[in-house]
């Protein structure tokens, strides 16, 4: 299976929110990593055919994915960014009227869902109602429901928002698992969880991608721009305005700062190696 | 000024206000031109301008009201921004007094412009004759024993009846709004609690049992539908209806509305306050 | 379309809706039968006259209240876009919500007449009995029937096109109600075909949920209103297009 972005822009008015976007998607977890305001939920909200880009288009194995409706449907999973729900259903009746809608046999909706709600966490929960779910079940709920009916494609807008870290590092394994055999474009402000998942990093900025590479890699293009400096209080904001910082750790009387530049900031600064903090300052700070 | 400004803003952002102003005003068109066969009378179009509140702006007065401010209240848990606002310095006080000043001047702008509309359509053609001529020359009212009073002067007096009135159901929509937290209950419970009154007083109860029919008289004089078709101002010395000398007695049923509307702001006001507590 | 119904069926408001209308039938029939008890024919046609005032008042609330609210639910619970990634979140599930929407009106409109017809026999002066005129009563519920369902047809679409509760009951409710308020008015007295009112007091589905076929140039209203819900309905498919909803 292959998910091909031919092409693709999309302008509000005289605004371009996407131009030109150009990348193919096979099996395993794609990371998409942007600051806000770089397009990525208009991204994803066009490779689930819910927006009509203003040009170009998207391919799943090499037809147009808004050509193939509803059968392009059956094999998607989408997590929106601002998961609505109806607040007067209980988490498995939600869960059973989505599967409904994915196609799923009253049988199978019943096993799935039961299974789904075990896999997040949420099988003590099933009885309650949405509205009186914490805003992290309610996202665990979002989760459940994009993975109903086995889909090959898997869209997740910041599927980790408002999870605990115990949560988060039980989602990661959950998407671990999948990601042999299915698609995965996720979408989040929290590195480290890309780190630990994704296979490729697509970078996105003010609508345009600027690289797609495995992680290792775009790690490895930043080698030796990465630095910790410490510098006493009174230079902080003299080192952190003229450089980029990923991290800024006190120390009593000093400071730790972790610095992202191409060129050695200070002669005692001392070379580190990079992570996707690193990553993320670098592009987009 | 500024947080009212605020509130004119979201109010302008529901389109259902949109779709109630355009139905509105196509509502205020087939009612004057159902007027629209002048026959130069001039008295006639006086009695008519008067008489102009009763027939269609009690009601095009509470379809605005009721559309326009059923959302109001609850329109920040709507769009989950009540936990910021609430949270703020000063936001519960300016937000609650932002939306009852929009409401009184939302109310104003409603009466005001049927008012003037209705006004300049009897008189644009007639040259606004008579404007300072006594009511009492009027075929068409029984004054007699009335202080004197000029037609624009009973009109400019009806008017300002009716913004109370209007003000009297523009805060009894936002308490039920406030409680139901859903517009269209709003509207439902808004809108059957007018029909009741405009059904007793156009169609009359007359099936109804004596002690019924007085229940139902009791309901439909207190409730704001009574008072927006201005039938529940006629009140005499005591409390029967009385047309004669009724603005001899007409503190009495003011006094009415305005504890009404006293009343109606108190309940918000503690329920705004216990939303807070929540 | 099963789990479409049992969501109609679930909805605490419509039963609500339907208790209170039946409930206020009671109260009527009651009264009805203290002031004719001696009248019965009467009696009898007020009965069978339900659908003209408190029937079809009935219907059309439970259909703008309850009914169509399933066509803008979604978007305003934020649930549209799952619902539309969904496999048959769209056309299917749209067809479906059609469908149960008009199941449940004609269940509305059944239960409303069978409740009618219990509570006016119950009420009813002895020796009186409703099927003296069930003919009328059946040919009425009927018209109220397809009246219903035309009205609920096309404020459905509207529901859809604006995607918003509050406006579509405003753009349906007020032409509807407008009908019956022509009658009262100067107007009426001396209405020709094809004036604005004429138009706005038969062409809104009014006079056929109130159970009465429109006598007045019934050829412009065989075509006007399969018209009207055939252009809302294309309006609606245009809109949902156009929102990639479709």
């Amino acid at each position: 299976m292959k998910l091909v972005i031919e092409k693709v822009s999309k302008l509000y008015g005289s605004f371009s929110a996407l131009s030109n976007i150009e990348v193919s998607l096979d099996n395993g977890v794609y990371g998409l990593l942007g600051p806000n305001g770089a397009g990525k939920t208009t991204l994803m909200r066009i490779m689930t055919d819910l927006l009509k880009p203003s040009g170009g288009r998207v391919l799943l194995d090499g037809v147009d994915i808004s050509v193939l409706g509803a059968e392009f449907r059956r094999r998607l999973g989408y997590l929106p960014q601002d998961f609505g729900f109806y607040p007067n259903y209980t988490a498995e009746q939600f869960l059973m009227y989505i599967a409904r809608l994915k196609g799923l046999g009253k049988a199978e909706a019943k096993r799935q869902t039961a299974e789904l709600l075990e896999m997040v966490g949420l099988a003590e929960k099933r009885g309650q109602q949405m509205k009186a779910l914490s805003g992290g079940q309610r996202q665990r709920v979002g989760i459940a429901q994009a993975l109903l009916g086995d889909p090959d494609i898997l869209v997740l807008d910041e599927p980790t928002a408002g999870l605990d870290p115990e949560e988060r590092i039980r989602f990661r394994g959950i998407i671990s698992n999948l990601s042999r055999q299915k698609t995965v474009l996720l979408s989040t402000h929290i590195v480290s969880d890309l780190e630990a998942v994704a296979h490729e990093i697509i970078l996105l900025k003010k609508g345009v991608i600027i690289d797609v590479e495995k992680p290792h890699e775009l790690l490895r293009k930043i080698e030796g721009k990465v630095f910790s400096l410490t510098v006493p209080v009174e230079k902080e904001f003299e080192f952190a305005s003229k450089y980029r910082c990923s991290n800024i750790m006190s120390e009593g009387a000093s400071v730790v700062l972790r610095i992202v530049s191409d060129e050695k900031p200070h002669e005692t600064a001392i070379p580190m190696a990079p992570n996707m903090e690193d990553l993320y300052v670098y592009y987009f700070k | 000024m500024r947080h009212i400004l605020y509130e004119i803003k979201k109010h302008v952002s529901f389109r259902e206000t949109w779709v109630a102003y355009a139905l509105g005003i196509g509502y205020l068109i087939s009612s004057m031109w159902n007027y629209r066969d002048l026959t130069g009378n001039v008295q006639q179009a006086w009695y008519r301008w008067h008489q102009h509140i009763w027939l269609y702006g009690a009601n095009l007065a509470m379809f605005l009201v009721i559309i326009g401010m059923s959302r109001i209240m609850s329109y920040e848990r709507e769009r989950r921004t009540d936990s910021v606002l609430l949270t703020t310095a000063r936001g519960r006080n300016k937000l609650f007094f932002s939306k009852i000043g929009f409401a009184a001047i939302y109310a104003a702008v409603i009466v005001v412009v049927f008012g003037v509309t209705t006004f300049v359509h009897q008189f644009g053609i007639l040259g606004f004759e008579g404007v300072f001529d006594s009511l009492k020359g009027s075929i068409y009212f029984r004054v007699d024993g009335e202080a004197s009073i000029t037609n624009i002067g009973f009109g400019v007096l009806r008017h300002c009846l009716f913004y109370l009135s209007v003000l009297y159901l523009t805060y009894l929509v936002m308490l039920i709004s406030q409680l139901t937290k859903r517009p269209v209950v709003t509207i439902c419970i808004c809108g059957a609690a007018y029909v009741f009154p405009v059904a007793y007083y156009v169609l009359g109860f007359d099936f109804l049992s004596d002690r019924l029919e007085a229940v139902a008289e009791f309901i439909s004089r207190c409730s704001f539908g009574g008072f927006m078709m201005l039938e529940s101002y006629s009140w005499g010395r005591t409390w029967d209806f009385c047309y004669d000398d009724w603005i001899g007695n007409l503190w009495k049923p003011i006094l009415f509305v305005v504890t009404a509307i006293l009343v109606e702001l108190t309940l918000l006001w503690a329920l705004w306050r216990r939303k807070e507590r929540k | 379309m099963t789990s479409e119904i049992k969501r109609y069926a679930a909805k605490a408001l419509y039963w609500m809706i339907l208790a209170t209308a039946l409930v206020a039938r009671g109260f009527l029939a009651y009264f009805d039968f203290k002031e004719f008890k001696y009248e019965p024919d009467v009696y009898l046609d007020l009965a069978a006259d339900y659908w003209n005032k408190a029937g079809s008042l009935s219907l059309a609330i439970l259909i703008l209240i309850v009914l169509i609210h399933q066509f803008s639910i979604d978007k305003e619970t934020g649930a549209d876009t799952v619902i539309h990634t969904a496999r048959y979140g769209r056309r299917r599930l749209y067809l479906e919500r059609l469908g149960a929407g008009v199941v449940m009106t004609v269940f509305s409109v059944a239960i409303l007449g069978l409740g009618n017809y219990v509570i006016s026999y119950f009420m009813s002066p002895v020796g009186v009995h409703m099927r003296n005129v069930l003919a009328p009563y059946i040919e009425s519920t009927l018209i109220t029937l397809v009246g219903g369902v035309g009205f609920f047809l096309a404020a459905s679409f509207v529901c859809d096109v604006v995607a918003n509760h509050p406006a579509a009951i405003c753009i349906c409710g007020f032409p509807y109600v407008f009908s019956y308020l022509v009658y009262s008015m100067e107007v009426n007295k001396n209405l020709k075909p094809f004036d604005l009112v004429w138009f706005l007091k038969y062409g809104t589905f009014t006079e056929l949920v109130r159970g009465r076929w429109i006598t007045t140039v019934p050829v412009f209203w065989c075509i006007w209103y399969p018209m009207l819900i055939i252009g809302l309905f294309a309006l609606s498919i245009y809109k949902r297009k156009e929102r990639k909803q479709l």
